[in-house]
């Protein structure tokens, strides 16, 4: 208790340097935190990209390819799958639902990806989070386009427009192969952000995606003469005979094994069905070095954070010489003075703690969501994790160590300079 | 023409079927599904690994000494799963075998060919397992390479209502912990 009052004085006494060096210690604790919160956070955000679907089906080939052209709408099929072989599997009596997807066209550097209702109704990120409309509503028309979040914010749609679907991924600028222009599709509504891939596409149905090819023959656009008006086109006059691949849910999650064994032994078409989860976290561990450089970043601030409260304890020694003298001089033995200093460079490193804790949470909750705004980064305000713990304990623990150094030199001092410390 | 047109077709749909699947002696493959992880859970496990990692060979056991030899290893894989997928006493799981076997692969007959055509053959194993409590936070362990050592690493992937996880079993000493990341 007498160590506690002495510390607490001792600190008060030195209000500038103390707030100085809590304040130091705080910073550092608060980039650990958040370091530690980006990692997890990043983490989260890539595997909640797709949430409560148990398989993922495309053409037989690589399972990240599959992932990556589906989910993330990176890099392209090297197969399509016949639109037979889908209506086998969504008619499967283990299937609850599934989601079609057509890809192949863009608009102006963004993917435009064919689908239907199921995308809207059963498509879940983040566990459960589900998709919702900012304006306007899905895409019913075979000419209507639903837009993610970030294109319409970059290229400031709304609903109503008109946009142009180019054959083929066409750059930014828009230069692709060829321009459907005579098949223009109307914007129907917006989809509220999601910090997905979601975002960063447009959606049509895939009645849509066969209605702008209906008249192209070998790959080729129609001669002139022999194009087919957009006027003349319904849901019934178009035939889907091919997908890139679909998302599938079971009835029950036991049976996704059985289901996709099936569709991997399937003889009538090679296919290829993939668990998301797992492959996400194949991909995660593939590109799991910048995890590895956040440890690293968070190991040196660590390392700077408590070497900055070695350096503002050693100084403020000097400062303190005659404080150690006088104590020393009424009986103080060597093992008070260590307890002591040591004592006060934990007490230091409790209030950085807690002061450092309560900035980074702070700023989670005022700056979450212009993070997911700005840079996709969806960071969960939630308990330290248990690395986060281990961290604190780490720092805390550190700090009993290091206050051993000024301690002992404290002790030192006290020894030669007796009463009459040279200032 | 009709001769020709079938010929086409017959020729079309076996280049189709003609497929190889990845075979990687020391490499094991295994799938464990629960539909919850809540109450009593209850699940299957596939189990799929190069006969040759099992049995210690891929021809077909014609000898009786090879038919020995497949039985008795079949027979370890029967009854020392446990000891290869380990789930945490705490939850008192009781794995029961439902098949094991061993699969040829069928390259077909290329009777024109003269070179011998390398035969591979794969061991299928399907479990059930059945947990008197809950596998939330359970700690899954690994012991492959201790009832069969040939196996040198194996990918593990685990279903649990919504949540998909996995690892690659390497040294042994990793574990799968059946909880959100």
């Amino acid at each position: 208790m007498v160590l506690l009052s002495l510390a607490y004085h001792s600190l008060k006494n030195r209000k500038l340097t103390t707030t100085l060096t809590v304040f130091s210690i705080a910073l550092s604790i608060a980039l650990l935190i958040g370091v530690e919160n980006v990692r997890v956070g990043a983490r989260q955000s890539f595997e909640g990209t797709i949430s409560q679907t148990d398989l993922i089906v495309g053409a037989r080939g690589g399972s990240l390819q599959l992932l990556l052209y589906s989910v993330f709408r990176i890099g392209q099929a090297t197969n399509n799958i016949t639109y037979e072989s889908y209506l086998k599997f969504k008619n499967h009596p283990a299937v609850e639902w599934t989601i079609p997807y057509s890809l192949g066209d863009s608009h102006r550097g963004f993917r435009v990806v064919g689908t239907d209702e199921n995308f809207y109704k059963h498509l879940r990120y983040r566990r459960d989070r589900s998709l919702s409309f900012a304006s306007g509503h899905e895409p019913r028309g075979v000419f209507d386009v639903a837009l993610g979040a970030d294109v319409a914010r970059a290229l400031n749609y709304k609903t109503g427009d008109k946009v142009v679907i180019t054959h083929g991924v066409a750059s930014a600028a828009g230069r692709g192969i060829q321009d459907h222009n005579d098949k223009p599709f109307t914007v129907c509504g917006v989809l509220n952000k999601t910090s997905t891939p979601v975002d960063r596409s447009l959606y049509i149905q895939l009645e849509g995606i066969s209605a702008v090819h209906i008249d192209w023959a070998d790959g080729a656009p129609p001669m002139p003469g022999e194009e087919v008006p957009a006027e003349k086109i319904t849901k019934d006059t178009v035939k889907i005979d091919q997908i890139t691949s679909f998302l599938l849910r079971n009835k029950r999650r036991i049976d996704t094994l059985r289901v996709q064994r099936e569709i991997n032994t399937f003889s009538e078409e090679p296919l290829q069905a993939i668990l998301p989860g797992v492959t996400l976290q194949e991909l995660w561990r593939t590109i799991g070095y910048a995890e590895d450089a956040l440890t690293v970043v968070t190991f040196f601030v660590i390392v700077v954070g408590l070497l900055g409260m070695l350096v503002s304890l050693y100084t403020s020694l000097n400062e303190r010489r005659r404080e150690m003298a006088i104590l020393r001089a009424i009986g103080a033995g060597p093992g008070k003075i260590i307890s002591l200093l040591v004592f006060e460079s934990f007490l230091l490193t409790v209030a950085g703690c807690v002061l450092g804790v309560g900035l980074i949470y702070g700023a989670s909750f005022l700056f979450q969501p212009v993070v997911e705004e700005h840079f996709g980064l969806y960071i969960p305000v939630q308990a330290p994790t248990p690395t986060g713990l281990i961290y604190l304990g780490a720092v805390l623990a550190a700090s009993l160590l290091i206050g051993f150094i000024p301690a002992w030199k404290a002790y030192r001092n006290t020894l030669s300079d007796g009463l009459t410390p040279k200032l | 023409m009709r001769i020709a047109l079938v010929f086409l077709l017959a020729v079309s749909l076996g280049a189709q079927t003609r497929q190889r699947k990845a075979h990687e002696h020391g490499s094991a493959k295994v799938n464990i599904a629960f539909e919850s992880v809540k109450s009593a859970p209850k699940g299957v496990i596939e189990f799929e690994a190069p006969a040759e990692s099992i049995t210690g060979f891929e021809h077909e056991a014609k000898s009786a000494a090879d038919k020995a030899k497949q039985t008795a290893a079949l027979t370890t894989l029967k009854a020392r799963f446990a000891e290869m997928v380990v789930f945490p006493a705490a939850a008192a799981c009781k794995i029961t075998n439902k098949s094991a076997k061993v699969e040829a692969e069928d390259h077909g007959h290329d009777k024109k060919s003269k070179t011998k055509q390398e035969q591979h053959s794969e061991v299928h194993a399907e479990f059930d397992v059945q947990c008197a409590k809950p596998l939330t936070g359970a700690v899954l362990t690994f012991g492959f390479a201790k009832v069969f050592p040939k196996i040198h690493d194996a990918d593990v992937a685990l279903i649990a209502g919504d949540l998909q996880l996995s690892v690659e079993v390497k040294t042994g000493k990793e574990t799968l912990r059946i909880e959100a990341k």
